[in-house]
């Protein structure tokens, strides 16, 4: 359920097409991966904290965020 | 060769003059005669763009612009000597802000772009009443004052949102947001300037549009040996690139006005697809 709201929310952020079905959880959100820019990443984060209420925007920080990352972050954040 | 040379009398100037914090006008004096003088010797990458873009200009504006150009090269690296040598303080004398200061009221996004003494921004940053957040730009937060601080790290996607977020908080906080709008990597909002296209960061937009802060866009230039600040009327609105090429245009507007404060930096920033915009070349 959060993984598939999670992929909704990047989704509809994504200017170029992809392939429907689920996607990849080791794409980055930015650069080569989902090529969402500097702003399209944080108005995902700000969407998942809305939606979730659990803070993300700490994923930033460090290693590079996946979206596996990002979906593993808020499924542990909300079971707690 | 010739490049190492010129960067090395470059530095062998700046440090010279940086001597001279307490005597600018006399240090401002040296750094234009011999602005003037190089001007006379070489013809820099700005003499072509200037006439193409601005190609009403009568000879004496185009001449004048020219030398304006070089002289403000060269006034920057003083600026920058100075600020290195006895800090950002040493700047404060110069920078006249006139009324300008009070009539903005946080919160609010300042957007300036990489024309005129842009160190001096940074004096003007310091004497904002409220918070003041600098980002995209090292130099607006070099100061020491304690209400002004530098975002994130700006070098990964990550670190770009990061400072986005810092950002939107301090909007929503009622602080102001002082960044640099053209930007130096590829990404951004394309706009007609000048008959070319020029692209914009889309951070000041995107923060306007997510908040309803307004923009006012920013940029200091000469006035004889003091820097004035200018500042536009507030751009509103809730599309990023209409208010981009209002930014844009505002950018233009000045710049027909005062050719001569057109920088390199800017024109490495405008893209010279040889075809003009709709509209002409050239301000209109």
């Amino acid at each position: 359920m959060i993984a598939a709201t999670v992929h909704e929310i990047v989704r509809k952020r994504v200017a170029h097409s992809l392939p429907p079905g689920p996607l990849a959880g080791e794409l980055r959100l930015g650069g080569e991966g989902l090529g969402l820019d500097s702003i399209s990443i944080a108005e995902v984060l700000l969407e998942c904290e809305q939606r979730f209420g659990v803070g993300v925007t700490q994923l930033l920080e460090g290693e590079p965020l996946t979206l596996a990352r990002l979906i593993e972050h808020v499924e542990r954040a909300t079971a707690r | 060769m010739i490049r190492r040379l010129r960067g090395r009398t470059a530095s062998l100037l700046v440090r010279t003059l940086g001597f001279l914090t307490r005597w600018p006008r006399l240090a401002f004096a040296i750094a234009d005669t011999l602005a003037a003088a190089t001007t006379l010797v070489r013809r820099g990458p700005h003499h072509d763009a200037l006439r193409t873009l601005f190609p009403d200009l009568p000879a004496a504006g185009f001449a004048a612009a020219i030398r304006r150009i070089r002289v403000n090269q060269v006034r920057r690296l003083l600026l920058h000597g100075w600020a290195e040598r006895a800090g950002v303080a040493a700047l404060q004398p110069l920078v006249r802000t006139n009324d300008t200061v009070p009539r903005l009221q946080p919160p609010l996004i300042l957007a300036t772009f990489h024309v005129g003494p842009l160190l001096a921004l940074t004096a003007f940053a310091e004497r904002l009443d409220g918070e003041v957040l600098a980002l995209r730009s090292q130099t607006i937060g070099s100061g020491r004052a304690a209400h002004v601080s530098v975002g994130a790290e700006l070098e990964s996607e990550q670190q770009r949102s990061a400072a986005f977020l810092q950002a939107l908080a301090r909007l929503r906080r009622g602080g102001f947001v002082f960044m640099a709008v053209d930007p130096l990597q590829q990404s951004g909002l394309e706009v007609p300037f000048l008959g070319r296209t020029l692209r914009l960061a889309r951070g000041a937009f995107a923060l306007s549009r997510m908040t309803g802060v307004p923009i006012v866009p920013v940029v200091a230039g000469w006035n004889g040996d003091e820097v004035e600040v200018e500042t536009g009327e507030a751009l509103h609105g809730d599309d990023e690139r209409t208010l981009a090429a209002a930014a844009a245009q505002w950018l233009e507007r000045y710049l027909t006005q005062a050719p001569g404060e057109l920088s390199h930096q800017l024109l490495a920033l405008m893209e010279d697809d040889g075809k003009p915009q709709a509209g002409g070349p050239g301000p209109h």
